[in-house]
């Protein structure tokens, strides 16, 4: 009988059949749209490229305005001696002279004057008479005035706090009141008062150079006049103005700066940081242990194995000295609270264009370094990576002297001079930069 | 229904391999549940072309327990097939985690295909009692 069922039932067992597979499809429809419907919210959208990114802050920066004060007194004379092919040009004028060469035609400055500081209010000159300045093509040179009512006088014009003022001299402090050496740091404190005032930051950059001419020592015995014959003797380039500006000019313009340098106070915008977990082909990049990239953070499950990922930095806007790897990675802190994270030794690299061509998603980054999480005891931590300011450097305490008579790669009272500078900042410094990653503990 | 697939995938993959790769945002937010509702769609399709068409409107004589493994092993395939083709088209990395999602979900095919079955072959004309008599 089985066989000989006749078409009407079939056609119905057959629809009936459809009808029941069209209810679980009818159901199995609905609860798609019902469920996945989350999913599709524009908060959850960003995370599918499993990029997240602490914005980078390319928008926020301001025009960069600089002014260049040279010194220009007796005691300088001598670093710029007129040239000739018999004459090799002086450290400080090649040096000062590819300065102001790169202040005057790189696009990252917007605008640029120059002034020269004699013993009156600094004098506006053009372009052309400084340079001629550097050159050595001068015949006449004022008497100079002190150091403390000079820096008092370019930090004292209203526009001071907005622009980077760039000042060139000898910083040889000889006042005519001899009890003045005995409140230095405080003389000098005061002159940069809005340094403190409008946290402006300060960047001293010192080379030696040769000098040709009367060189006048701020100790006046036994002699009070020397004349030098290319001996060497220090000159500095202070940077003065917005931390992120006086990171910017240190960086773009002041490209070639001489190795003895100290900051104070300066801070870079916040830097384009994120972690690069996806797209990577280098195996030393690639993370390993159990995390991914999740809601603009990163969650992680250490219990077993510890996280280990790259991340990346636009590092650009620091001095070239502190974009060393090794600088960076002596330097770096790495914070999370409730657990224990560390950057890897020796993980801390500059990105080379061909890492960057063959792995587009560092190309926004400068620098790569790695990050081990080992504990995470909350169920969301956040991890901070900064770095902080490091504190006066070595080298001033090697070129300051007590005693200026015979002339050596030594300042007098350098050491006084940076420290009524470190002392317009809170201690501890602030750090240069902080960038933060979420965390959450994979359940 | 996404939080169902994601939890169902990754409990069963977290059988073969516990770490999460660095890609497992994209699995969570998109692929396990694409690929879920693409293995379940697939499942389903096979189950009603086993039972109403091949057993109801055509009378083939594919009945037999063989046939119907033959399908279900086809079910187990494309689910492999499913996997490594969504994922990839959806940007994972080729990992082990990849693969042992490939395992996984060829499991998962079987599995729906095999209560798929159970459910809708009483209504089949020639294939109502393969490939086991009951429950229905």
């Amino acid at each position: 009988m089985p066989t000989s069922v006749s078409a009407k039932p079939l056609a119905l067992r057959f629809f009936r059949g459809f009808r029941l597979a069209g209810v679980l499809l009818g159901t199995a429809l609905l609860a798609n749209c019902g469920g996945s419907e989350p999913a599709e919210t524009p908060a959850a959208k960003p995370t599918k490229g499993a990029k997240p990114a602490t914005t980078p802050t390319e928008a926020e920066t301001a025009p960069l305005n600089v002014s260049v004060f040279l010194e220009y007194s007796g005691g300088m004379k001598g670093f710029v001696p007129r040239g000739g092919a018999d004459k090799p040009a002086t450290e400080f004028q090649q040096r000062i002279g590819a300065l102001i060469t790169e202040t005057q035609v790189n696009g990252a400055v917007a605008n640029r004057k120059y002034y020269l500081c004699e013993n009156a209010a600094p004098k506006a000159v053009p372009f052309s008479e400084l340079r001629n300045l550097v050159q050595g093509n001068v015949a006449q040179a004022a008497l100079g005035t002190e150091l403390p009512q000079m820096l008092e006088g370019i930090l004292a014009r209203p526009q001071a706090a907005q622009e980077v003022s760039v000042v060139i001299s000898d910083f040889i402090y000889g006042p005519e009141d001899r009890s003045a050496f005995s409140q230095l740091p405080n003389l000098i404190r005061t002159s940069i008062a809005p340094v403190s005032q409008k946290q402006l930051a300060v960047a001293v950059f010192g080379e030696t150079s040769r000098f040709y001419g009367s060189y006048f020592p701020a100790v006046k015995t036994p002699v009070p006049k020397r004349t030098l014959n290319g001996e060497k003797v220090p000159y500095y380039v202070w940077v003065i103005g917005p931390p992120a500006l006086v990171a910017r000019y240190s960086a773009e313009v002041f490209k070639n700066a001489p190795a003895q340098q100290a900051f104070f106070g300066l801070k870079t915008s916040t830097p384009a940081f994120a972690p690069v977990l996806v797209k990577l082909t280098d195996p030393k990049l690639k993370p390993s242990g159990s995390v991914y990239a999740e809601d603009n953070g990163l969650t992680m499950k250490v219990s077993d194995d510890p996280a280990e990922f790259t991340v990346g930095l636009n590092l650009k806007e620091l001095p070239a000295a502190w974009q060393q790897p090794a600088f960076l990675a002596q330097h770096l802190q790495v914070r999370l609270p409730n657990g224990q994270a560390a950057v890897v030794p020796n993980s801390v690299r500059t990105l080379t264009e061909e890492q960057q061509s063959g792995q587009p998603v560092l190309a926004p980054y400068t620098h790569a370094l790695r990050l081990r999480v080992t504990k995470l005891a909350a169920p969301t931590a956040t991890l901070s990576l900064a770095l902080p300011a490091p504190e006066t450097p070595d080298w001033v305490s090697a070129w300051s002297t007590a005693n200026d008579n015979t002339p050596a790669p030594r300042t007098f009272g350098l050491d006084q001079i940076l420290t009524g500078v470190r002392q317009s900042y809170p201690t501890p410094l602030p750090p240069v930069f902080t960038v933060q990653l979420p965390l959450k503990n994979d359940k | 229904m996404q939080t169902f697939f994601t939890s169902l995938y990754s409990a069963l993959i977290s059988i073969f391999q516990s770490q999460r790769p660095a890609d497992y945002g994209l699995y969570k937010t998109d692929i396990f549940s694409l690929v879920g509702w693409s293995t379940l769609g697939v499942a389903l399709l096979l189950v009603l072309a086993y039972y109403y068409v091949f057993n109801s409107a055509l009378r083939t004589g594919m009945f037999r327990t063989t046939h119907w493994v033959l399908t279900l092993a086809l079910a187990a395939g494309l689910g492999v097939l499913l996997a490594n083709s969504l994922s990839k088209s959806h940007g994972a990395e080729p990992s082990s985690y990849l693969g042992y999602f490939m395992v996984v979900n060829m499991i998962v095919a079987a599995l729906w295909f095999f209560l798929f079955s159970v459910l809708l072959k009483r209504w089949s004309t020639y294939a109502r009692t393969t490939p086991f008599v009951g429950p229905f």
